[in-house]
């Protein structure tokens, strides 16, 4: 009773940061470790950097390491925006938004042009970033030759030296079974004109908005132990061949909701006979053109 | 050219209580452009042994051996290649090749050494081939399965197909009829008046007399007994 | 002309036990050396150490490349590496060391390739169709898996991923070990041709002497990690001076 009184209680109120935790969560000394890697991240765009992530109050592959980044780059005056594929409503998105209401006492948004600070899985928001915003990615696999090379201290070696021959043997393989490269995510880009790098598994058609964007972009994995960052204005190529030119392409449909032919789409499956429509993966990008019209 | 001078040539079987084999002592030889040596003397007396070490293929303990004023140095095998690449052919006895290959192929091999425009080398080894009557239908099967006498001329073939400065024949019609014979030995008469020195064993006193060879009894330059 | 490869007093111990001792080689262009022995000689360590699978615990290694000498056991990691995957190649005695199995042909012939920076699908496709065309095998298994090649196909398949980038010195072990006498037959006959057409200079392990006597120039005896006998290769194997040769061309088997 008295437990259930107390939650209301801290709704009601949208009460102060709750004293149990430090600011954000991680003491101050992981974040202090962790900002060492992002400043060394952002000096050497797409390298990966090791970390020593930490235990968080959830599974990985939940986000951890992108709320670790978030959590060490936040301050009290950051405004901060969570997306999952997109979606500031899905449960992910939710649950780490409340966990940085909850931890640090911060203010939250919808609004791309309004955050600080976003958190994403797997998308890059529609509305163009702007100086001075932070985008942090959730990352799964951080190592973009893991699938072709199994051996960490070869990939390593591969990395320090250059030796990127084998990421287009993938995307040969790809022409030679699909007549074209299928790689529809994930697609593997090459930094500032060094690193290869996983964008984690943001669809090819965010990869352009990478590329010499006014925002930092840190990538964070937590189960792998990996932080990677492009500092702003960074040249970001995706790989391809020459007369395979890269192709940013994405479903040929509109928006089912606001119409638009430009953002990024998920399909729908709508009943049991296969009918199908496309919506915009970014809810943000898609409410704000239904409130505009 | 060819020059032996003073060799001394012997065989050490370790595995045989060590047991040590003169062959050859103080053994002198020349052979001079344009002129056919046939080596004679009883089987097992070294005939063969002699055109092993001029091609390099035996070791001698002392002397000297020289082509065309080139030394035969065991130390620099290096030399020894070039110089059978660009001056000493050989016609061995056996044919010895890579089991599937066709004939047409063994046969332009050596030209293409030292040419490396196919179809001209084809053309050759074609003509070469139709010279020596090896049929037409053979020509793309490998020797390993011809007779006896097809392997022989398969091997003349090869050997002669260029002109070397310096020609060693292993009885390279023994085993050939008469008329085919007669085609081997004028082809090797072509190289003699071409300039070339050539040394060889022949066992029949008629391939000797065809060819007016010099016959050098082995027995008579070596002091080895 | 120059040595392509020379290496001199080279040394390599597993602790206390010989890997190879006091080893020497000279290599010129087109030229073939055979290294024999019995299993357990030390010439696979040999071969692993002047090839940079190993690293030797002494001597030298010269490599040139026609500009300037290397010096293979001192030049940096990178340099190590661009040079084992441009001017060098290493044909495994099991393909599948040398293939990634979950590759299409194409796909491993083209690495190298696009290792060196070649971009254009249509130009690499082409490239690769030259070589499945060069070690005979049909251009329709182009696509394929290696896992669906037999033993043959996967070696030749080897041998054109290797030599794909005309590299300057190929080092084989045991390239024919482990096929049917036919299937050896085809693999000795095409790397002959392939020496010949392109001018290759090969250091080759083998235990078979039949094999080296058809592909080497010259030959190295080795027994228990040293060199017994090294000359010129139908010299050693026709009239061998040390007893340990002796006794291994006499254990030939005549067919």
């Amino acid at each position: 009773m008295n437990n259930v009184l107390k939650f209301k209680n801290k709704k009601n109120t949208v009460a102060a940061q709750d004293e149990i935790y430090n600011f954000a969560y991680l003491d101050e000394n992981t974040k202090r470790m962790i900002r060492r890697a992002l400043i060394k991240a952002l000096c050497i765009p797409g390298y990966q950097v090791p970390f020593s992530s930490r235990e968080m109050p959830m599974p990985y592959g939940w986000g951890t390491g992108g709320v670790q980044v978030t959590s060490s780059c936040l301050t009290t005056d950051d405004v901060i925006k969570v997306i999952d594929q997109g979606a500031d409503d899905t449960t992910n998105a939710v649950s780490i938004r409340n966990f940085f209401k909850k931890t640090a006492n911060i203010k939250t948004t919808e609004k791309t042009s309004q955050a600080s600070i976003i958190q994403t899985r797997h998308r890059i928001p529609e509305e163009k970033l702007k100086e001075k915003q932070i985008l942090v990615y959730q990352v799964p696999i951080p190592e973009p030759l893991a699938f072709l090379e199994p051996r960490y201290q070869e990939t390593k070696k591969m990395h320090a030296l250059s030796e990127y021959g084998i990421m287009h043997v993938k995307l040969y393989e790809d022409i030679t079974k699909n007549g074209h490269i299928e790689t529809a995510y994930a697609y593997p880009v090459k930094t500032n004109d060094r690193y290869i790098m996983d964008p984690s598994p943001i669809p090819k058609f965010d990869n352009p908005k990478m590329n010499n964007n006014p925002a930092i972009q840190l990538f964070g994995a937590g189960r792998e132990q990996r932080i990677y960052a492009i500092p702003p204005y960074t040249e970001v190529t995706s790989l391809d061949f020459e007369d395979y030119p890269f192709d940013p392409s994405k479903a040929p449909h509109k928006c089912s909701i606001c119409g638009s032919n430009e953002s990024f789409l998920d399909e729908i499956i709508t009943d049991d006979d296969g009918n199908r429509s496309f919506i915009c993966s970014d809810t943000n990008y898609c409410n704000q053109r239904m409130e505009n019209n | 050219m060819i020059e032996l001078n003073k060799i001394t040539k012997k065989f050490t079987l370790h595995n045989q209580g060590k047991t040590n084999i003169l062959v050859f002592n103080n053994l002198n030889l020349k052979i001079n452009p344009g002129e056919i040596v046939a080596l004679t003397g009883p089987s097992g007396v070294g005939k063969s042994s002699i055109l092993k070490m001029i091609y390099g293929n035996y070791v001698f303990q002392s002397g000297q051996i020289k082509i065309n004023n080139h030394n035969i140095d065991h130390t620099y095998p290096r030399n020894i290649i070039e110089l059978r690449k660009n001056i000493i052919g050989y016609v061995s006895q056996f044919l010895r090749v890579i089991p599937r290959v066709p004939t047409i192929e063994i046969v332009m091999e050596p030209l293409l050494e030292i040419n490396s425009d196919q179809d001209e080398v084809r053309e050759k080894a074609e003509k070469i081939l139709l010279k020596l009557n090896i049929d037409k239908n053979l020509w793309n099967l490998s020797p390993l399965t011809f007779s006896g006498g097809e392997q022989q001329r398969v091997n003349v073939a090869r050997g002669l197909i260029r002109n070397y400065p310096c020609l060693l024949l292993d009885e390279p019609t023994a085993s050939l009829d008469s008329v085919n014979k007669d085609i081997v030995l004028n082809l090797i008469n072509e190289k003699k008046d071409s300039g070339s020195s050539i040394i060889g064993i022949f066992h029949d006193e008629y391939s000797r007399k065809y060819l007016n060879a010099r016959e050098i009894d082995i027995t008579k330059i070596s002091d080895a007994k | 002309m120059q040595p392509i490869l020379s290496v001199h007093n080279l040394n390599k111990y597993y602790g206390n036990q010989v890997g190879c001792k006091n080893m020497n080689l000279t290599l010129y262009p087109g030229e073939v050396v055979g290294v024999v022995g019995e299993s357990g000689s030390g010439k696979t360590t040999f071969i692993n150490s002047i090839s940079g699978n190993l690293i030797p615990d002494s001597g030298k290694i010269l490599i040139e490349t026609g500009n300037e000498t290397i010096d293979f056991l001192e030049i940096s990691e990178s340099l190590k590496r661009l040079l084992i995957r441009t001017e060098l190649a290493f044909v495994h005695q099991n393909p599948r060391d040398g293939l990634r199995l979950d590759v299409s042909a194409g796909g491993n012939i083209s690495e190298r390739l696009m290792s060196i920076g070649q971009r254009n699908y249509g130009n690499i496709r082409q490239t690769i169709f030259k070589w499945l065309d060069k070690v005979e095998i049909d251009k329709s298994r182009v696509d394929d898996f290696p896992r669906t090649f037999s033993g043959g196909m996967l070696q030749r398949l080897q041998i054109a991923k290797n030599l794909v980038t005309s590299p300057k010195i190929i080092f084989m072990d045991e390239p024919t070990g482990g096929l049917d006498v036919s299937v050896q037959a085809k693999i000795l006959d095409l790397l002959r041709k392939l020496v010949r057409e392109l001018n290759l200079s090969v250091v080759i392990v083998s235990h078979d002497l039949a094999v080296i006597r058809l592909l080497a120039d010259k030959i190295i005896v080795m027994k228990n990690g040293e060199a017994v006998e090294s000359g010129l290769c139908d010299q050693v194997l026709d009239d061998p001076q040390h007893s340990y040769t002796q006794l291994l061309v006499s254990s030939v088997l005549q067919v």
